[in-house]
């Protein structure tokens, strides 16, 4: 009878896979988590990249009205390194600096404060008067940013800013109003204005990239970038080399034999938990779909096209996030007025609900008796209050590797969770055999 | 671990080990005494002799130098305390494990005993103290300077087991010995004559307290070399904090560490040669620590709670991050050079920096500011052997003459946690604690500004200047901020505070 039914299974790890592999070559599989690195020392592809981005820079010179940079100033230009993200950074002669990621353009002036300092000596160089007040000067960073056509919610640019107090020497002072509009999700910078209070002028602009909300599909670029030079003359190059064959460490085969695996893991999830997560989850409606050999083990990052998002390792999920994720959004548009709510649970309430929620899924004897870690939006002035907690157990803590990383985020409005990793070691086991090796068959670079 | 000779203890003794595992796996061990760790002991690595007279087998080994006579006579319980690093990397995940050996008994019975011996010379006289088992006596107090030259003596009697002679610094020339440059250490003798017969011990080494001016040590790792745009801002940042003692007139060393593989930027394509370059930029490092003239630290690369440095980028191929360095790690080849074998050399122990501790280094060389800015650095025991302890105190602790030993006010700065920037240009970076770390750009400027807060125009705490720096560079927020960034010392210390060696003892 056990022959049998071993027999039986695997005769269905046999069948389903194959079945699946049609449906699942529907989409491309990612196997490069960061991109796959290309060679930005190509002069085609690096000036084709210069050609499509430069517009973007002289309507942003244009709406600041920042001297208009013109091709011949560029002395210095690096695409992004990272194969389709059109972009990159170009330094011009007359000292300013243009930037463009997904859309978004940002610069640094001449004189401005962080960036210029190449050494001690460098410093007193910004000694001057100011001539403007802060209020004054936050004024002309929000008016920028509107000339900008962004709406100052998108990018925090509504609440209060942090402005640092001028750095004075003696009698010397920095007048450097930098203006820092913080991310209520954490505490980094989203968007960051220096104003030079002597001359009353921006010095420099950046968004964070997390503003996903602002961002907006590059231009295409029809050359592509030659082969990475493996070269000891170009060691960064040929560490790329190395990256991309490093990453891209799984065999492809099992790779799509595991995609309906995970999606049936992922839909086992959705069932558990209760999620309004419409099912089945098929290949189209995935928008990427990244798998790595994790040691042995598969991971896997699936986006799905409604910004639903779940993380497979070893043998199940143990990560997923709703659309309505508030923490750990930076990767999808993201505005602060759609979490805007009423605080219905308590805090005690809120942790009760993320025990119930991982004891629907995790196994018996996870430690979660103790008092959990729990993180609170950004305290911002003017921000008003988002009910959102995320609620952490960590086993054993200290300094020990984490043989438990539980991780859950709830909406203490509607009393949901919206978060949940379940990372807990011990729960890991083999391995789906999908029968294919999960190591592929590779040369290794010299 | 084995201990191989530490029973018969009488003054100063050097206790080979044999750890049972390699040399690179201890960054330090300490001694007990009765379950508290004796501070008179210092870790240290030597050639001993395991052969015979006959048939020498000289070998480098692990000991500690443990200076019995600092100890009154009579019966103590001694332990090994040793701490092993238990992976050949240094990354944000490097464990470390304190064992302690069994406890034996041993007993002293040293004819004179330095226990109140001060070995730091603060001011412009000092006062030898020691006690002696056997009295009445004739003492005498014989100095000898760093080459063996004579500087000084005196002689004296006791009757009740007491000696002690104040110094006025003056050798028997006339000439004043106040510069420490000069005069590195001195190394006493005190020699007793009793109707039993004459004995002499060698007295702990003894130094003056400080140099002129204190000068600094700026040391940067090459280790962003993953990055190469945070390499070109931090190693601006780094020409910046170099900048600032510079610009006003003290002494200052900027000292580059080599990091990476042969295929690196800067790497000779012979590894051996590669090994070569690393290893004489940390011995560069350790020769400036313990010249006296230095008594300024800033280190900024690779760090971890016991060990700094790391020959290359530990990578890790993490999701779903990808491919990006976790740390350091060794260099573990062993390469033949000509008659020598070359191994590693590219850290620095914390075990190692014992050698400059005001209680019992070779030569008493107390720091004044240390900021080693590397992951977890406030998680060992690195401020002690600068002379330091891992508290926050006011002026008024050490203007307390009863303090010993009577060091003159510090900080230290270092990470309970490890340290993070984001490799992408204006993006942040999450940590598993939900810290969260700005850009390589806000990283290096955080450093840059603090250095020019600090020095300019010298009137800002400590504290100001990193927490200004914080604020400008926006790096970090200030709720990461205060739960990893660790001040010890005094925090109020101003740039170049007593950074001279008239400024201590302070005159009211």
């Amino acid at each position: 009878m056990r022959k049998i039914v071993l027999l039986a299974f695997v005769f269905a790890l046999s069948v389903m896979p194959a079945a699946a592999k049609g449906k699942a070559k529907e989409f491309k599989i990612d196997f490069l988590c960061c991109g796959e690195m290309i060679n930005i020392w190509d002069p085609a592809y690096s000036n084709a990249v210069l050609r499509a981005v430069f517009p973007y820079f002289k309507d942003f010179a244009k709406e600041l009205n920042l001297p208009m940079p013109k091709l011949e100033q560029v002395q210095n230009f690096v695409p992004d390194n990272r194969k389709g993200e059109i972009g990159g950074g170009a330094e011009l002669t007359n000292g300013f600096s243009f930037w463009f990621y997904r859309g978004v353009v940002g610069f640094y002036g001449p004189h401005s404060y962080p960036t210029k300092i190449k050494n001690y000596w460098s410093f007193p160089k910004f000694y001057g008067t100011p001539r403007m007040t802060e209020q004054e000067a936050i004024a002309l960073a929000r008016k920028m940013i509107k000339k900008l056509g962004y709406s100052l919610e998108d990018v925090f640019a509504n609440f209060e800013p942090t402005v640092p107090p001028f750095v004075s020497i003696g009698t010397n002072t920095i007048p450097r109003y930098r203006i820092q509009w913080r991310d209520p999700r954490g505490e980094s910078i989203a968007t960051e204005i220096e104003v030079d209070a002597e001359r009353k002028t921006i010095e420099s602009l950046r968004f964070n990239n997390s503003l996903v909300v602002i961002q907006r599909p590059p231009p295409k670029v029809k050359i592509q970038p030659s082969e990475l030079p493996d070269t000891p003359l170009n060691p960064v190059a040929r560490s790329w080399r190395r990256m991309n064959q490093w990453t891209n460490d799984i065999n492809h085969e099992y790779a799509y034999r595991l995609v309906p695996v995970v999606l049936r893991a992922a839909e086992d999830m959705v069932r558990r938990l209760g999620l309004d997560l419409p099912l089945p989850i098929t290949p189209n409606q995935i928008r990427r779909f990244y798998c790595s050999n994790n040691g042995g083990s598969p991971y896997v990052d699936l986006f799905l096209k409604n910004n639903w998002k779940f993380v497979y390792r070893v043998n199940g999920i143990t990560q997923f996030s709703t659309s309505r994720r508030f923490f750990d959004s930076e990767d999808i548009p993201f505005r602060l007025k759609d979490y805007v709510r009423e605080w219905k649970l308590t805090e005690d309430q809120a942790v009760d609900l993320a025990r119930l929620a991982v004891k629907k899924v995790g196994r018996p004897g996870l430690h979660l008796d103790g008092k959990p870690n729990v993180f609170r939006p950004a305290e911002i002035k003017g921000v008003p209050p988002i009910p959102r907690l995320t609620i952490q157990w960590v086993y054993p803590g200290g300094d020990k590797p984490r043989s438990e990383w539980i991780e859950v985020e709830v909406d203490c409005n509607r009393g949901t969770v919206e978060a949940l990793r379940l990372d807990d070691v011990s729960s890991w086991g083999a391995p789906p055999d999908l029968g294919v090796p999960i190591e592929p068959d590779r040369v290794e670079l010299k | 671990m084995t201990i191989l000779n530490i029973s018969l203890v009488t003054g100063s003794s050097s206790c080979p080990f044999i750890w049972g595992v390699d040399a690179l796996a201890v960054p330090n061990a300490q001694i007990l005494v009765n379950g508290h760790v004796f501070p008179y002991a210092r870790f240290t690595q030597a050639q001993y002799d395991f052969g015979t007279p006959g048939n020498p087998d000289v070998q480098w080994t692990h000991g500690i130098w443990f200076y019995s006579d600092r100890l009154t006579n009579g019966i103590y319980q001694l332990q090994l305390q040793t701490t092993l690093q238990l992976d050949g990397q240094l990354t944000d995940a490097t464990p470390f494990l304190t064992m302690t050996s069994s406890e034996f008994s041993t007993m002293l019975s040293n004819p004179i005993v330095f226990k109140t011996w001060n070995n730091l010379l603060v001011g412009t006289n000092h006062t030898f103290k020691a006690q002696t088992t056997i009295f009445p006596a004739t003492w005498e107090i014989e100095v000898f300077d760093a080459n063996g030259q004579w500087v000084t003596g005196q002689t004296g009697t006791t009757t009740n087991g007491n000696i002690s002679w104040t110094w006025d610094l003056h050798d028997d020339l006339g000439n004043l010995r106040d510069n420490i440059e000069a005069d590195p250490f001195f190394d006493p003798y005190v020699t007793l004559t009793a109707a039993a017969g004459t004995i002499q011990r060698p007295a702990p080494l003894s130094a003056l307290d400080y140099p002129y001016i204190g000068g600094w040590n700026v040391a940067y790792q090459d280790s962003h070399k993953f990055y190469p745009n945070a390499r070109v801002k931090t190693i601006e940042a780094w020409l910046a904090v170099v900048g600032g003692p510079s610009l006003k007139g003290i002494p200052n060393a900027a000292i580059l560490l080599k990091y990476g593989k042969t295929n690196d930027v800067d790497m000779s394509s012979d590894p051996l040669q590669a090994m070569r370059d690393r290893n004489a930029s940390w011995d560069n490092l350790k020769d400036h620590l313990l010249t006296p003239l230095f008594r300024n630290f800033y280190y900024w690369g690779h760090g971890s709670d016991f060990v700094l440095g790391g020959d290359w980028d530990s990578l890790t191929n993490e999701p779903p991050y990808g491919i990006h360095p976790n740390g350091a790690e060794y260099d573990l080849n062993v390469y033949q050079d000509g008659t020598n074998t070359v191994r590693t050399r590219a850290f620095l122990s914390s075990g190692w920096c014992y050698l400059l501790s005001p209680i019992s280094g070779e030569d008493p060389h107390p720091y004044r500011f240390v900021f080693l800015d590397g992951c977890s650095t406030a998680a060992g025991d690195w401020p002690v052997p600068f002379g330091m302890q891992a508290e926050t105190n006011s002026l008024d602790y050490y203007t307390d003459t009863n303090r010993f030993p009577y060091v003159r006010p510090s900080a230290f700065v270092g990470w309970n946690v490890d340290t993070y920037y984001s490799a992408g240009l204006n993006s942040t970076y999450t940590d598993k604690d939900r810290n969260q770390w700005g850009d390589y750009q806000k990283y290096a400027f955080f450093r840059s500004q603090w250095m020019f807060l600090w020095a300019n125009p010298g009137s800002r705490t400590l504290t100001q200047a990193l927490e200004q720096a914080r604020d400008t560079s926006g790096w970090i927020s200030s709720a990461t901020y205060e739960k990893t960034i660790r001040i010890y010392g005094l925090r109020e210390l101003l740039f170049n505070q007593f950074n001279q060696r008239g400024d201590w003892p302070t005159t009211p």
